[in-house]
């Protein structure tokens, strides 16, 4: 069971994990496909760019047609037939000019609204006001026509060029609304992908916390059970050995003792063949407090067995078989039994204390050895009622809230107190052996620590401890609910 | 008055175990043998008639556990107590043949010697 609860962890951390690396990786393709996009010479940039080579290009308007208006302005003006010559080779150059650079947009630039304004709507007009000036204008002013000719100047050729430059400033306008479009759409789409990014970035900082929080928990909770097993492994070496001494302890104690009672016709023989009778050694004995000491002895070493056999008291051998216990029962059994229990040495008045129960009703009953449940949850009950001592003064009474409920395939029993809490270098230290701050009230530190082993290692199950320093403590047991593994 | 005394073996490597338990026995009238050395008590074991022998589990030539399957193998009559320092020794099945289980076993340090006295009765009594 122990197995699967680590399995299914180990899951949730490869989980997170890769949630971690898969948003890291998301970012860097993000970051990387942004840049490759968005770049200088990118192909959002080529488009801009494009665009602002077209209103280059008409901006300032082509000054070839427009020079050539003023030519024929100028031809106009004139009356000398050497100037005017001049300045019709100079129109013939500036209309062969304007066919280049149309051609050259004509093949450089791609079908596009912004291009087909270009390229028909203001070409169309463009090559009459060449055909007018080229066919009409100049044969006109050759044959002498002058005033034909300035009215066809004023009136179609003007016509033409009009038109010619109202398209090429509609397409000037295109190119600026389509380049602003292009623009602001990229900063759009940018502030969108770096604020994916951003989220993507957070979450996955987000899990890498949460990782390292449970991986630290995890840490926390290996480092803990090795240290008791190895506590374990001490206590259980320790007892062996330390057993053998104080039986030859304990038992040469009541041999002493029995071999210097009057009961034992032995002694009494032997106390007559020595010179003396028991009653003189009895009498001296009680003189010199010899039987007291012997009593010592042997309680002392008694003492010091009980010790070293409750450190090994989970581990000793099969016990009671397990039985299937409803939980709420058992705590309510447990209850009872701590307010009855008087211990003087370790007075507890749980009359004062408020007890707060909260059963899950529908958990099923859980295969446990009842006896030793009940032993954990005697020391946590009793743990708790005598922290309370120390709470000082607070407006809340004090208050032990007992809870059971069913978390997945294990139950859960909850012993939740208000008493003053432990700082989180005591909190360690609680399943340590011999580890009291009870001493002057008898403690031996022996209670969580044997608690431990009976939840870990008796049932397979945990117990962790949660507390805050003025607000409380709460121990968690957690038991399987499926058979024993 | 009383019939033949229960002829007991101690075997226990612990000079003080083995000292006081004899000597207690003594008090509460066995007939009592004691060596602290395995191969010696397979010995007396082989040679003397003894109703019942305590064995500590840890032995220096050999463990308690073989000790009394090999004894057993040669007086199958012989009863056995484990006296052992180890609080979660479990009486093993292969001990069964020789009647051990975990009745027959005693945790040092023994918290009443004339309690451990009845039971060494109770044991070689055969009941």
């Amino acid at each position: 069971m122990m197995k699967l609860i680590q399995l299914t962890m180990k899951f949730k951390l490869y989980g997170i994990t890769l949630a971690c690396a898969l948003g890291l990786m998301l970012v860097l393709a993000l970051g990387l496909w942004c840049l490759m996009t968005f770049r200088v010479n990118g192909p959002v940039y080529q488009e801009i760019e494009m665009n602002q080579n077209v209103v280059a290009d008409v901006l300032p308007p082509p000054m070839f047609i427009i020079e050539a208006y003023l030519i024929i302005q100028e031809a106009d003006a004139t009356k000398s037939t050497t100037r005017l010559k001049k300045l019709q080779n100079r129109f013939i150059t500036l209309e062969a000019d304007y066919h280049g650079r149309y051609q050259h947009w004509k093949n450089s630039l791609p079908e596009n609204e912004i291009n087909k304004s270009l390229l028909q709507d203001s070409y169309v007009p463009a090559m009459r006001f060449f055909d007018i000036a080229r066919d009409s204008y100049f044969p006109m002013r050759e044959s002498g026509q002058h005033d034909a000719a300035s009215a066809i100047l004023h009136g179609a050729l003007q016509n033409a060029f009009a038109e010619h430059r109202q398209a090429i400033s509609k397409t000037v306008e295109l190119a600026q609304t389509q380049t602003a479009q292009i623009e602001a759409e990229t900063a759009r789409r940018v502030t969108f992908w770096i604020q994916t990014m951003i989220v993507i970035s957070l979450l996955s900082v987000i899990a890498l916390t949460l990782l390292i929080t449970r991986m630290r928990a995890i840490e926390e909770a290996i480092i803990q059970s090795e240290k008791m097993n190895t506590v374990a492994g001490l206590a259980a070496g320790m007892a062996h050995e330390i057993n053998s001494p104080l039986a030859g302890v304990v038992q040469s104690a009541q041999v002493v003792l029995n071999r210097v009672s009057p009961e034992l016709a032995a002694n009494c023989s032997a106390a007559e063949e020595s010179g003396t009778r028991m009653e003189c050694i009895q009498s001296y004995l009680t003189r010199r407090g010899i039987r007291e000491m012997l009593e010592g002895i042997r309680a002392s070493g008694q003492r010091a067995a009980e010790i070293v056999a409750s450190m090994v008291s989970f581990s000793q051998g099969p016990g009671a078989q397990a039985d299937n216990s409803v939980l709420s029962e058992l705590v309510d059994h447990t209850v009872e039994l701590a307010q009855n229990d008087f211990d003087p040495k370790r007075p507890v008045d749980f009359r004062s204390i408020e007890l707060v129960k909260d059963y899950d009703q529908k958990l099923s009953k859980v295969p446990c050895r009842a006896s030793e449940i009940q032993q954990v949850l005697l020391n946590l009950l009793k743990n708790a009622a005598q922290a309370m001592a120390d709470r000082g003064v607070r407006s809340e009474p004090p208050r032990i809230t007992l809870r059971t409920t069913q978390i997945g395939n294990t139950a859960r029993i909850e012993v939740e107190d208000n008493g003053p809490g432990m700082p989180r270098a005591m909190r360690r230290r609680i399943f340590e052996p011999f580890f009291t701050t009870r001493e002057s009230l008898g403690g031996t530190g022996l209670g969580l620590f044997v608690s431990y082993f009976i939840i870990t290692r008796n049932h397979h199950g945990t117990i962790a401890v949660e507390s805050i320093p003025g607000v409380g403590t709460k121990f968690s047991l957690t038991l399987p609910l499926a058979g024993k593994t | 008055m009383v019939p033949a005394p229960i002829r007991v073996l101690v075997v226990d490597d612990d000079i003080a175990v083995l000292r006081s338990l004899t000597a207690f026995l003594e008090d509460e009238n066995f007939d009592v043998l004691s060596t602290n050395s395995a191969k010696e008590a397979l010995n007396i074991l082989a040679i003397e008639t003894i109703d019942l022998a305590v064995v500590d589990v840890r032995l220096r030539e050999m463990d308690g556990e073989e000790l009394i399957l090999r004894a057993h193998a040669g007086r199958p009559t012989t009863k056995y107590v484990v006296y052992t320092g180890s609080l979660n020794y479990q009486a093993p099945a292969s001990l069964a043949i020789a009647g051990v289980t975990q009745a027959n076993v005693v945790y040092k340090p023994a918290r009443s010697l004339s309690a451990m006295a009845d039971d060494i009765r109770r044991i070689a009594g055969g009941t």
